[in-house]
């Protein structure tokens, strides 16, 4: 308005220096008509005050019409009751680890979170990678919607296993144009699905893929992993990044029948012979004396870590790509290189090839042996996770129990927390056991394990209710001569984090 | 029963602060509570603390009221939450028993202490008094008036160019002889102009309006007599003329036309909390079911104490507001109620955009100084749009949101693309949420 705007003015540089006049237009003007302006100063106070008001009054809301965003389905999953929702609160402020745990727990009962905490949860998926699947299984479809709404949330459209099936165009537009973070969880639930759909599906777009969609893509045929992905594999043994050549070596190396395993076994002649001669296995070996180029492309790797030779490390390379049943009984294998000046070799390259295989006959053989010799630590979890959850409570119960060393104990306490497997409570108790005994007898403060035990893998681990026994035992603890305090702080943390996973368990129905 | 009418969002809605919240979640466990009962209006139970003796938490249920023996200043502390939320999902842990010795007594106390309140308010009203005083101030705010508008007249012959120079003590000084004036309202209008000269651009716009709307009210106060009664009493009240509750309650009772005195069932629909020096406010605003008549509830709390926490936004009650009188957006307290704690009664009725902001311009228009307006918004959509967030109704209308509203998207995610129905604050430039009603249930925003 000008008359505003004129008042404006002569206000800032103030009636001393320049004399307001009467503005305004039809009943606005007739009524600043009556102020006194002979009175500069009150005048352009009233007709100030005047004009606002009669601005404001006539104050209308912008017509915008803004186009609306398509509304979402009223149809979804059952939102979780209140007491879950507040743990979920609890879990995003004080115990995220615990989210994938709670999350599961959520998909499983075919729920979703309440619409008040989607934007919350969302970002903090956006924000933990690892999160993202989780994520996406429990926000239904108004979550879906929302992320559709907002670039940084895209990935929950992948949705939950339980909902659209993987034709619907929807997800084929998420194949085709989303980024690359979604197509990876889009590959990720087809391989799990449907691994056949899925290599069709990778076939379509891998010549005109970037390395770096190539690269992660291919990481995900792990799942399901079978032999028809093996021609696949050996055309992506020449691809031009090296990671993608690496991803399809590791892979290749687990199927006995591909091409690279038939390679190995026949390199592998050349170097070690096995023979019978009736009073029991012979192997001997004979060390590569110089790298072949030709080695490379099938992953024995050329430098050899700082404590090795390199000639026994490319044997061990080779063992570990070669097919277990070339060696025939895995006993009788093991038997025979027992005292052998390549033992050690053998057993690492065995071992390797056995994880990768999943041989649970070589790891029942090998297990005895590597489990009684202080070896790679890192070796042990790999024959570790070949065998079923059971077996693998009872082998490292069994090295528990036994009279051991106080460092032999403390080697087997530190590789359980590194085992990702739900242990059942009678597991646990026992742990707890030898655990505060250990503590008990350590003589000086050991940080790093007890570190692990406060944050590491441990806390989602081990059986919720073993809560109370880990109450009594830092109890115990801290009445024990020697203080620990590491260990009781420690063991506080665990507390703390069970408790609060007792109480998600008890909140579901069996 | 009472307790069944508490839900889970309500007793969020009282807690103080997100730490408060975080901690009583963790204490809504029966595991933490060696002791629990109830009665028909009070829940009660012992609390294993830090310290060797466990705390006493206790809740009376038809207002809230609170009380536990935590040294904790936080109102309600972190105890008293857990109890309700204890009580209120999962009521099965919370057994029914006699009050022990500790919780009667609490109760009684209660009912002494408002019934020595009553008789203290009987004693101040003595009518020669009152009188003497009034004319007291009357002589006082003349003299505080011409003052201003003295300092009014400098400042526009000098112009507003020079504003930005000046000193806080400035506004400051001028505010503190209206406060000695006893015009505490005007005072609180001249220390708010402080901030005006260094708000960025458009600043001398916003100025001229704040002194021409002051310059309003000092001509209104001097011309007084020629106003209409109500309009007397709101610009009065803007000056800042105490008017105490029981005074109110008297002139009701004798039947002033000017104090009116409303029975309904009354819902709340949302709370906004605000700070002014040492002093904390809040706003709660009321709507009657049956008269569609808006009331805003105000209360004050000096230092550390708490805030009223009887008004739960997402509830209703039966009861008697008395009005103070006025003009423009209706001021109220709660003069008598029922007990129970009800849910909101449906139907809510609300507005198109067009259709509140003319009520606005309505009561602007009776009252040149109106605060922040109630609306009751329905079928509006959240949007992203020009850089901020607005709601649009159905009619292509749209307001925008206030950019210090903290859960944009949790209004999205709720709306889900669909209509809301929504509660919110309006004060002529944006609006600030503070309700969500769905058919189910009713959300609250902080605010």
């Amino acid at each position: 308005m000008d008359s505003w705007q004129t008042l404006v003015a002569t206000a800032l540089v103030g009636t001393g220096r320049q004399t307001p006049q009467p503005v305004g237009e039809g009943a606005l003007k007739a009524l600043l008509d009556q102020l006194d302006w002979s009175q500069p100063e009150g005048a352009l106070l009233g007709a100030a005050g005047a004009i606002s008001l009669h601005q404001r009054i006539g104050q209308h809301p912008p017509q915008k019409n803004w186009l609306t965003v398509e509304p979402c389905s009223l149809e979804d999953v059952p939102v979780v009751k209140p007491a879950i929702a507040r743990h979920l609160d609890t879990a995003m402020n004080a115990h995220p680890h615990v989210l994938p745990e709670l999350l599961s727990l959520i998909a499983q009962a075919g729920q979703r979170i309440p619409e008040r905490q989607l934007p919350r949860l969302l970002q903090v998926g956006q924000q933990t990678a690892s999160l993202r699947l989780h994520v996406a299984a429990v926000v239904g479809q108004r979550g879906q919607w929302l992320a559709a709404q907002q670039t940084d949330w895209s990935y929950a459209r992948v949705g939950g296993a339980y909902e659209c099936s993987l034709d619907s165009p929807q997800l084929q537009d998420i194949w085709a144009n989303g980024r690359r973070s979604e197509r990876i969880l889009l590959l990720q639930r087809w391989r799990e699905t449907d691994p056949k759909a899925a290599s069709e599906a990778l076939d379509a777009v891998w010549s005109t893929a970037s390395a770096k969609d190539r690269e992660a893509f291919i990481r995900l045929l792990e799942i399901n992993l079978t032999m028809a992905d093996e021609p696949f594999l050996e055309a992506a043994l020449s691809d031009r990044a090296k990671s993608v050549r690496q991803a399809a070596i590791n892979l290749s190396a687990r199927l006995p029948q591909s091409h690279l395993c038939q390679r190995m076994a026949e390199r592998i002649q050349s170097f070690i012979q096995l023979t019978d001669d009736g009073s029991g296995l012979q192997i001997d070996v004979m060390l590569p004396e110089t790298y072949e180029s030709e080695w490379e492309r099938d992953g024995i790797r050329a430098t050899a870590p700082a404590d090795q030779s390199p000639r026994g490390w490319w044997l061990q390379e080779m063992l570990a790509a070669t097919p277990l049943d070339i060696w025939g009984d895995p006993v009788a294998a093991v038997q025979a290189i027992g005292g052998h000046s390549w033992q050690e070799i053998l057993m690492s390259g065995w071992g390797l090839a056995a994880h990768r295989q999943q041989r649970i006959d070589w790891v029942d053989a090998l297990w005895d042996v590597l489990a009684s010799q202080p070896c790679d630590d890192v070796l042990i979890e790999k024959l570790l996770t070949c065998l079923v959850p059971k077996q693998r409570a009872l082998r490292l119960q069994e090295q528990l129990n036994r009279r051991l060393s106080k460092d032999d104990k403390i080697r087997w306490l530190r590789i359980v927390p590194r085992i990702s497997q739900q242990w059942d409570l009678g597991f646990s108790q026992q742990l707890l056991v030898q655990l505060v005994m250990a503590i008990k007898k350590m003589d000086r403060n050991s940080y790093a394990l007890a570190y692990t035990y406060a944050t590491g893998r441990l806390q989602l681990t081990l059986h919720p209710d073993l809560a109370p026994d880990i109450a009594s035992a830092l109890e115990d603890i801290s009445n024990a001569a020697n203080s620990q305090r590491y260990w009781e702080d420690s063991l506080l943390q665990l507390l703390k984090t069970l408790n609060f996973r007792q109480e998600i368990h008890r909140v579901f129905p069996g | 029963m009472v307790a069944e009418m508490w839900t889970s969002e309500q007793v969020l809605a009282l807690s103080p602060d997100a730490r408060s919240t975080k901690n009583g979640k963790a204490l809504a466990n029966v595991a933490k509570w060696p002791l629990l009962g109830r009665s028909e209006q009070v829940v009660w139970g012992e609390c294993q603390g830090s310290g060797k003796t466990p705390y006493r938490t206790q809740i009376e249920l038809s207002e809230p009221a609170f009380r536990c023996s935590c040294p904790s200043r936080k109102f309600p502390c972190k105890h008293a939450l857990g109890l309700f939320w204890l009580l209120v999902e999962q009521p099965n842990t919370v057994p029914e028993n006699v009050p022990p010795d500790w919780v009667t007594d609490w109760l009684e106390k209660r009912s002494q202490a408002t019934q020595r309140q009553q008789t203290k308010a009987a004693k101040a009203a003595d009518p020669k008094a009152r009188a003497k005083r009034a004319q007291q101030r009357e002589t006082k705010i003349e003299a505080g008036l011409a003052d201003l508008e003295q300092w009014l007249q400098d400042i526009v012959r000098q112009g507003l160019a020079a504003l930005p120079n000046q000193s806080y003590r400035f506004w400051d000084q001028a505010a503190a002889r209206l406060v000695d004036a006893q015009a505490p309202g005007l005072a609180r209008r001249v220390r708010s102009l402080a901030s005006i000269p260094h708000s960025g651009q458009g600043w001398p716009e916003r100025m001229l309006r704040a002194l021409g709307l002051l310059h309003l009210l000092v001509q209104g106060y001097r011309r007084i007599e020629t106003l209409p009664p109500a309009m007397q009493a709101e610009v009065r009240s803007q000056i800042g003329w105490p008017q105490t509750q029981e005074d109110l309650q008297l002139r009701a009772e004798q039947g002033d036309p000017l104090v009116s005195c409303e029975k309904d069932i009354w819902q709340v629909m949302g709370r906004v909390i605000f700070e002014e020096d040492t002093l904390k406010g809040q706003r709660v605003w009321l709507r009657g079911h049956e008269s569609l008549r808006w009331a805003l509830v105000l209360n004050f709390a000096y230092g550390k104490q708490p805030l009223d926490v009887s008004l739960v936004p997402g509830t209703g009650f039966v009861g008697e507001l008395i009005f103070y009188p006025g003009t423009g957006v209706p001021r109220a307290f709660v003069a008598t109620r029922e007990d129970v704690v009800r849910p909101l009664a449906h139907p809510i009725v609300g507005e198109t955009l067009e259709g509140a902001i003319t009520c606005y311009a309505q009561a602007l228009g009776h009252n040149p100084w109106l605060g922040p307006y109630p609306l009751m918004l329905d079928q509006v959509h959240p949007l992203w749009q020009e850089d901020r967030w607005w709601l649009q109704d159905t009619v292509g209308y749209a307001l925008p949101l206030s950019s210090r509203f903290q859960h944009p998207l949790e209004l999205l995610a709720i709306s889900g693309g669909h209509p809301l129905q929504l509660f919110g604050e309006w004060n002529g430039e944006v609006l600030m949420p503070l309700g969500i009603l769905t058919k189910t249930q009713f959300l609250a925003l902080e605010g």
